[in-house]
């Protein structure tokens, strides 16, 4: 019986600390997330141009790790990538920092981020730059 | 709603585009207050019509908590399913617009939230410079009123209103 008793409680004990865990849980860092897609920014740009329902079902809510060329810098909290895409559709990238790169406009740039959609541009945030 | 005011032409009307627009949400409930921040939300105006549009990503909603953020996706907002939010509006007295200075007026239009359509009336705070306008509001949105569901389970632990803040920034091109 006092076996038993402690198994339970070992249990219950192992429970609460699961669900606090669970209830406290933060995001995961993007960096250490395992990418879902890796693609070239103008690819991932035209899927959400030419159809935005079947992109959302492919892309929204994954990891995807892109290259393209960077078109501006928004130094804010956070800081925002705009990057080349198709002539109509950009992307744009919210990192997970307010630094300013020392990348210049027209480089190259490569960073993994969470797509949550298209507005005039397609988003990623969470992103963080890859070397 | 904003795509469609953003591409549509109209040769004497200026189109300011914000997408760079921030959108947060407070809920006091007695468990635990929840707050989510969306920093891509955008934003046109139209001058001199005054009309004027919003359109959020909802998966761009950050919280503190992960599991949070997770239950406002799946089991509240279904953002696979509505992955938007929208709104499209009238300044109420957009000749204010032409002048320099704050001031404040309503915006009225329509919002759809969770694939429900509503009236929404909001009042704004306007600040006219001659290189931005910036605009703030903050107002109450009723769960209920966009069929959006919380689970009987934690009912009395979430509010049935939001507050919502939203501020934009529009750099001048008129």
């Amino acid at each position: 019986m006092k076996k038993i008793l402690i198994v339970a409680g070992l249990l219950v004990a192992a429970g609460i600390a699961y669900g606090l865990y669970e209830f406290n849980r933060t995001g995961k860092d993007t960096s250490k997330k395992a990418s879902d897609f890796v693609l070239q920014a103008t690819a991932l740009s035209a899927a959400f141009e030419m159809d935005e329902v079947k992109a959302n079902d492919e892309y929204l809510d994954k990891v995807i790790e892109v290259e393209g060329v960077l078109l501006s810098q928004e130094v804010g909290n956070p800081t925002i990538l705009t990057i080349k895409g198709t002539d109509m559709v950009s992307l744009r990238a919210e990192l997970t920092t307010n630094e300013q790169l020392e990348t210049k406009a027209g480089d190259l740039v490569r960073l993994k981020g969470v797509c949550t959609g298209l507005l005039l541009d397609v988003v990623l945030t969470e992103c963080v730059i890859l070397d | 709603m904003a795509i469609v005011l953003a591409q549509s032409s109209a040769k004497a009307q200026s189109r300011l585009i914000d997408r760079s627009g921030t959108v947060s949400f407070y809920s006091s409930a007695p468990m635990e207050d929840i707050e989510a921040t969306n920093n891509s939300a955008l934003g046109i105006v139209e001058i001199p019509s005054g009309k004027a549009a919003v359109s959020i990503l909802i998966k761009g909603f950050k919280f503190e908590k992960a599991l949070m953020q997770e239950h406002f996706n799946e089991n509240y907002m279904e953002s696979d399913k509505y992955p938007k939010a929208t709104f499209s509006g009238q300044i109420a007295d957009p000749s204010m617009l032409a002048k320099l200075g704050s001031f404040q007026t309503e915006i009225q239009g329509q919002m759809t939230l969770h694939g429900v359509t509503k009236d929404l009336t909001m009042l704004c705070q306007f600040n006219v410079s001659e290189k931005e306008i910036t605009v703030k509001s903050t107002f109450n949105l009723v769960v209920a009123d966009y069929d959006i569901e919380i689970p009987k389970l934690v009912r009395n632990n979430i509010a049935k209103e939001v507050e919502v803040t939203a501020n934009f920034k529009f750099q001048r091109n008129d």
